[in-house]
This record gives C-alpha cells, sequence and structure tokens, in this order.
C-alpha cells in the first residue's frame, strides 16, 4: 500500500456501484474511462455509476488498474492477466461488456467483444443458438428465404460442436 | 475458454444493438460468420442488417482472388445499403472492394462504373463518414463522380486505383472539415488537382500517397494540422513539405530510384519520426533534414544507396535503423540519449567503430563476413556496452546456426564465424528476445547463465509448449521439439570443439531444437 503521504500527494476518485458499494481509485486509474474522465473534467470526484453492479465493478477496477501501469517490461504480464480475465462465464461476460460500454472503456470494450465473436466464428448457425440458447421466431419458411437471400455466407462447411 | 451461461437464457440478445454491432463489425470476425447471425432470429436479423459499417467485397474468401459473380455482387451491396436508404440508418463506414477485369468488355466495365457511381452518391446522403473505394485489377481508372466532393462528414477517405476528372475552376468542392485522414493509393490526380483538394481539407493529420500518377512534383503546403505524412512509390522529382506540424515522414521508393529531390521545410521541432526506404537522397540532403529537424528521436534508413557517410549529432535521437546501405563506409554517431539501434551490414567492413554505444539498452546487429580487423573491432565494440545494467548478450551463428547467449556478459567471446547476428537487451525483456531468437530457427542455443538464471526459468515453458498438442509456429517454421541435456555427440561437431576450446562447454546448458517448414494449406 501508498504511504499517507504519497495517498495525499495523489488525486482520488470515489466509485459507487448500483448496490451502494464505495470504491477508492487513483485518479489517473479512473480517468481511463471516458464516462469517468468526463466527469472528471468537470470537476466531480464522487462518481455514482447506477448501471454497474459491485461485481463487475470490482473486476474493472482491476483491469483499470492493470493497465494504467503498462510499460514495455509488463507487456506480457498483461496479457496473461486480460486471457484470464476473459475467462469467466456468459453472464459475467454479458454483465462486464454492458458496463465497459456505459464506462466508455474502449480497449476492455474491443477485448470483451472480441471474447463473444470468438464463441460464434465459424459456427453453424445451429451451434451458435444452443451455446447463447437463442431462441429461434422464424417460421421455416421465413427461415429458408433469409438463407437464400444470403447463400454466400452459408456456403461451406461449418463447426456444429458446442465448445 | 469455458463460458457457459448458467441459467440458459439468452442474455446475448438483450444487449443493446450497438453492442451487437460491435461484435459484428469491429472484432475480427470473418464477415461471412457475420453475415450468418441474420439467421438466428428476427432480433439478430435486425441487428445485422442495421449495422452502420459495411464492409462489402468481392472476393469470396481474402486473398483467394475468387469472385462472386458482378451481378451476384450487384446484389449484395443493394440488399446491404436498402435498410440504411430506406429507413434513413447511421451509415459509419461504406468500403467497397471489387476486383475483375472488364478490359476486354468496355459495356460491362461501364456498367459496373454506373452501379459504383450509384453506390457512392447514396452513401454520401447518407453522410457516411469513413469512405474506401478499393476497385481492383481494373483499366483504365475508376473516375470518380463529382458526388463524392459532396461528402462533408467524411472523417477518412481511402481511394485506390481511382482517378480524380474534376475541373479546378468549375467543379464544386465541399469543405471537408471532418476529414483527417486521406489516403490516396494508386491513383491518378493532377497537380493542380491536388492542390485544389488538400486546399479543401483544412484538418487532415494523415496523408498518405502511393504510386501516384498524373503528377511530377508533391508540393505540400497549406496543411496545418498535418502530423504523418507518407509518399511511397511515386515518381516524383521532387517532394517539397512544408508542415508546421509534421511530426512523421515516410518516403519509400522503388529499387533503383530514380533522383527525387527531398525537402521538408518547417517543422523544425515538431519531426520527431524519419523513415527512408530504398530513397535516392543524396548525403547533403540527409544532412540537411537531420541538421534541421533536432527533434528527430526515431531514424529509420533502409537501403539508401546514395549515403556513404552518416554523421549523427542529436540530443535527442533514440532510436536508430540502419539496413542494407549497401555504400555506407562510415557512420559517426554522438547521441548521448540513444537507446536502441538495429544495424544490418552487408560488406566485409564494420562501419560504426568510432561509436560509443554506452548508452544503449538494445540493439540487433547483423554482419556479413567480416574481414579480421572488423572482427576485432566488433568485439572491441561490444565490450563497450553498459552491462552493469542488466543487459543480455545473444549471439548468432548464421552459418551453423548455433545460439550463445550470456546472461551476465562481463566477459565474453565472440565465435570466430564469419557471419554472425548479435543481440543485446534489457534482462526484463527477455521473453521477447527468446521470440527473436526463435524466429532464427537455430539448431541449438547454449546459455551461459548467470546466477539468477532466468533463461533457464522460462526453457521449461518451452519444451512443455512442444510436448502438448498446440503448434509453436514461428514465423514460417514450426517448432517440434526441444531436448535439454544433450550429448556432445548430437551436438554439431566444429561448434562442440569450439565451446570446448574455450573452456565454456561445462559450464553451458545447450538446447537443441527440431524444426519443420509450414506445410502451406
Amino acid at each position: 500500500m501508498a504511504s499517507t503521504t504519497e495517498t495525499k500527494q495523489k488525486k482520488m476518485l470515489i466509485l459507487k456501484s448500483a448496490d451502494n458499494d464505495e470504491f477508492e481509485i487513483e485518479e489517473s486509474v479512473g480517468v481511463q474511462s471516458e464516462t469517468i474522465k468526463n466527469l472528471v473534467e468537470d470537476g466531480f470526484t464522487f462518481v455514482p455509476l447506477p448501471n454497474v453492479y459491485t461485481k463487475a465493478l470490482i473486476k474493472i477496477i482491476d483491469y483499470l488498474k492493470k493497465h494504467a501501469n503498462k510499460t514495455d517490461s509488463n507487456d506480457e504480464e498483461i496479457k496473461t492477466f486480460d486471457k484470464d480475465f476473459v475467462n469467466t462465464t456468459f453472464d459475467d461476460l454479458f454483465e462486464l461488456v454492458s458496463a465497459a460500454n456505459y464506462l466508455h472503456i474502449s480497449c476492455l470494450m474491443n477485448m470483451l467483444c472480441q471474447t463473444i465473436a470468438d464463441r460464434i466464428k465459424d459456427k453453424s448457425p445451429e451451434a451458435v443458438r444452443k451455446i447463447f440458447h437463442i431462441n429461434c421466431d422464424y417460421t421455416p419458411e421465413e427461415e429458408a428465404k433469409i438463407r437464400k437471400a444470403n447463400a454466400q455466407a452459408f456456403e461451406g462447411q461449418f463447426d456444429e460442436s458446442l465448445d | 475458454m469455458e463460458a457457459k451461461s448458467v441459467h440458459g437464457e439468452d442474455r446475448l440478445s438483450e444487449l443493446p444493438v450497438h453492442i451487437i454491432h460491435h461484435i459484428l463489425c469491429q472484432t475480427d470476425i470473418n464477415p461471412k460468420d457475420a453475415a450468418r447471425t441474420c439467421v438466428l432470429s428476427k432480433r439478430w436479423y435486425y441487428c445485422w442488417t442495421s449495422r452502420p459499417i459495411l464492409v462489402l467485397d468481392q472476393e469470396l474468401e481474402p486473398y483467394t482472388s475468387t469472385y462472386m459473380s458482378w451481378e451476384e455482387f450487384v446484389k449484395l451491396v443493394d440488399q446491404s445499403l436498402r435498410p440504411h436508404v430506406e429507413q434513413n440508418l447511421r451509415l459509419e463506414q461504406f468500403t467497397l472492394k471489387c476486383g475483375w477485369t472488364f478490359d476486354h468488355r468496355p459495356r460491362q466495365r461501364d456498367l459496373a462504373y454506373h452501379h459504383i457511381d450509384r453506390w457512392i452518391d447514396l452513401v454520401v446522403k447518407l453522410n457516411v463518414r469513413v469512405l474506401k473505394i478499393q476497385p481492383r485489377n481494373i483499366n483504365p481508372y475508376y473516375s470518380l463522380p463529382d458526388a463524392i466532393f459532396a461528402a462533408k462528414e467524411l472523417t477518412i477517405l481511402e481511394l485506390y486505383w481511382c482517378k480524380f476528372e474534376f475541373d479546378i475552376k468549375t467543379t464544386k468542392i465541399t469543405t471537408f472539415s471532418n476529414l483527417k485522414e486521406l489516403f490516396l493509393w494508386d491513383v491518378h490526380i493532377f497537380e493542380e488537382q491536388f492542390q485544389t483538394l488538400t486546399s479543401r481539407c483544412p484538418f487532415i493529420t494523415t496523408l498518405s500517397l502511393s504510386n501516384i500518377q498524373g503528377m511530377n512534383k508533391l508540393h505540400v503546403r497549406g496543411l496545418v494540422h498535418l502530423e504523418t505524412l507518407g509518399v511511397e512509390l511515386c515518381k516524383f522529382e521532387s517532394v517539397v513539405v512544408q508542415a508546421p506540424n509534421l511530426r512523421i515522414f515516410t518516403n519509400s521508393q522503388e529499387f533503383d530510384p530514380l533522383p527525387c529531390k527531398i525537402k521538408i521545410m518547417d517543422a523544425y521541432n515538431t519531426l520527431h519520426t524519419l523513415i527512408l526506404e530504398r530513397s535516392s537522397i543524396t548525403e547533403q540532403q540527409f544532412q540537411d533534414i537531420f541538421s534541421e529537424h533536432s527533434n528527430i528521436s526515431e531514424l529509420y534508413l533502409f537501403s539508401c544507396n546514395g549515403l556513404k557517410n552518416i554523421e549523427i549529432v542529436s540530443e535527442k535521437l533514440k532510436t536508430l535503423t540502419l539496413v542494407m546501405l549497401k555504400n555506407l563506409e562510415q557512420v559517426k554517431i554522438q547521441a548521448p540519449n540513444l537507446m536502441k539501434v538495429h544495424f544490418e551490414v552487408e560488406g566485409h567492413k564494420m562501419p560504426f567503430s568510432s561509436m560509443d554505444p554506452f548508452t544503449l539498452e538494445t540493439a540487433s546487429l547483423s554482419f556479413g563476413d567480416l574481414d579480421t580487423s572488423s572482427h576485432i573491432n566488433l568485439s572491441h565494440f561490444i565490450q563497450k556496452f553498459n552491462y552493469s545494467k542488466g543487459l543480455m548478450l545473444a549471439i548468432f551463428c548464421k552459418k551453423s546456426e548455433n545460439i550463445l547467449i550470456y546472461e551476465d556478459p562481463r566477459e565474453f567471446v565472440i565465435p570466430p564465424s564469419n557471419e554472425v547476428q548479435i543481440l543485446i537487451r534489457p534482462m526484463l525483456h527477455l521473453a521477447s528476445l527468446i521470440n527473436d531468437l526463435l524466429n532464427m530457427y537455430p539448431k541449438t542455443m547454449s546459455i551461459l547463465p548467470s546466477t539468477n538464471n532466468k533463461v533457464l526459468q522460462v526453457m521449461p515453458t518451452l519444451v512443455q509448449q512442444t510436448k502438448t498438442k498446440t503448434k509453436c509456429f514461428y514465423g514460417q517454421q514450426e517448432l517440434k521439439k526441444v531436448s535439454i541435456d544433450i550429448t556432445k555427440k548430437e551436438m554439431d561437431t566444429p561448434w562442440h570443439h569450439w565451446l570446448k576450446s574455450m573452456s565454456l562447454f561445462d559450464h553451458v546448458t545447450t538446447f537443441m531444437f527440431k524444426w519443420k517448414k509450414k506445410s502451406s494449406k
């Protein structure tokens, strides 16, 4: 932990989650979020985040802290951190992507969307529906019509596995 | 990755539309994979068809040169644009890539041009912000319609294989006040047209010109915000740049470049990166640019054969790359803040004997067949690095494909090999050093460890990787096997003899690598 004198010198922010938990972070860590940055520029040091729940906020603060101290030498370490970060349940991923979107953290947004896209790649529509529990609301005739209109996208072999 | 939804609910489809757009358009997902999502459900159909980024490519699979028919492509583009036109949806980007050869069928070609004109007209009316038009392999050029000059919301414009046809006196051109980046590649534009066009783009920060036809001289002026300028493969007689805030200048020409006078006026304090590839630049022009722009921190010279003697006196220079300068005889460098160098020398001489490498932290040095005195000079040069700040030294003998790593190189010997490559890196960059060394496909790697033994700690991971299913690719080759503690029998004989003769053999740990060329798909 930083000594008291250092803490005094560093500008701090308080983030308040949707479930009313408060977190103190350094301003330099927080401003990686465009949303927080705009508030800081307007003079706020207390930032209520009504759309971000505590569970996601803890993870996001972790992410911001890690990425705030990016240098040449910890590049590998950050990569490993990122890999672990996205290795979670879909429910967590969706929670995080919504939070990253609200907070406007573009590098996190890219990483989370890429993680979701990786599960769609090469898959057949049937497999994608099963993986994400997507309910098909087309009639078979409607579906056939759409496939026909986009025939090129449906040419070739697809991955039917659910992993 | 194991990610499963615990409750079995479809929470993906509930995400806001623009997040789904991000997943479909701003990740590395292949457009065909993304397009298939339209069949998942009605919501996904809406998400796909309303996407704000339209990238339409006539090529069926990237880099295969297999194209869908022109009729199919027209249908695809029209179908993709329809929702935007009918519902006036936001269109962020429109990228059109088409490739065909219509040379012998002028009527089809004219018809194709007519469609492209029509699409440009539509997307300009939709206030498109990023426009990329890439008609490939066609002859003659695609003539740009005047509609493009009304695209006032553009932030990025990229044109390939297009020809500007406008009249500088009569054509009405909007002021592109949001345009930040302009790319003209394989484009035909006359000098007066170029001046008129750039005068209407007062805020551009990036200008990239490649293989421009129609102009003999390039004079960039009036672009106060210009930071990055690239001039590639253009046969200009002269390049004059007047841009007070220029930061990065790149000039590359073809092999055997024609003489081209290069003059960078202004930007005396802002220019920090200078990249010259196959440039016909003369010593005088180079010295002028370099001495006038005292803030250059990164200099990259590749195959500039007009340069024999390079003299660099700079307080700001941090990174220096000198590659394939075949007439280079002498480099004199006084740069107290230089941190990183990359030199590749092909001749028998060592052109930077007089340089003091004490401040350097990262160096890649590659030599051809050095003569004896140069080999001695090289040893002296390597000796002068400041190893006390934790630098490692790796020597790669190109012919025998052996590597010797000194973790603590206070004392070392350079193998008597004619062609060597030497890498010096801070201990902190160990992982990237090992990666770079493996990209040279060595047969063996002998490590002389220091007390903390960093290299020997990372090697077991590599051994483990090659044993598991995951393939380890480096460049064009696959690493098949890593063996430790190899016997002298398995080792290359001259290399083993040399290690023995230097009394190194008993102190080094040697790893042996087996490589396999990547099989083409």
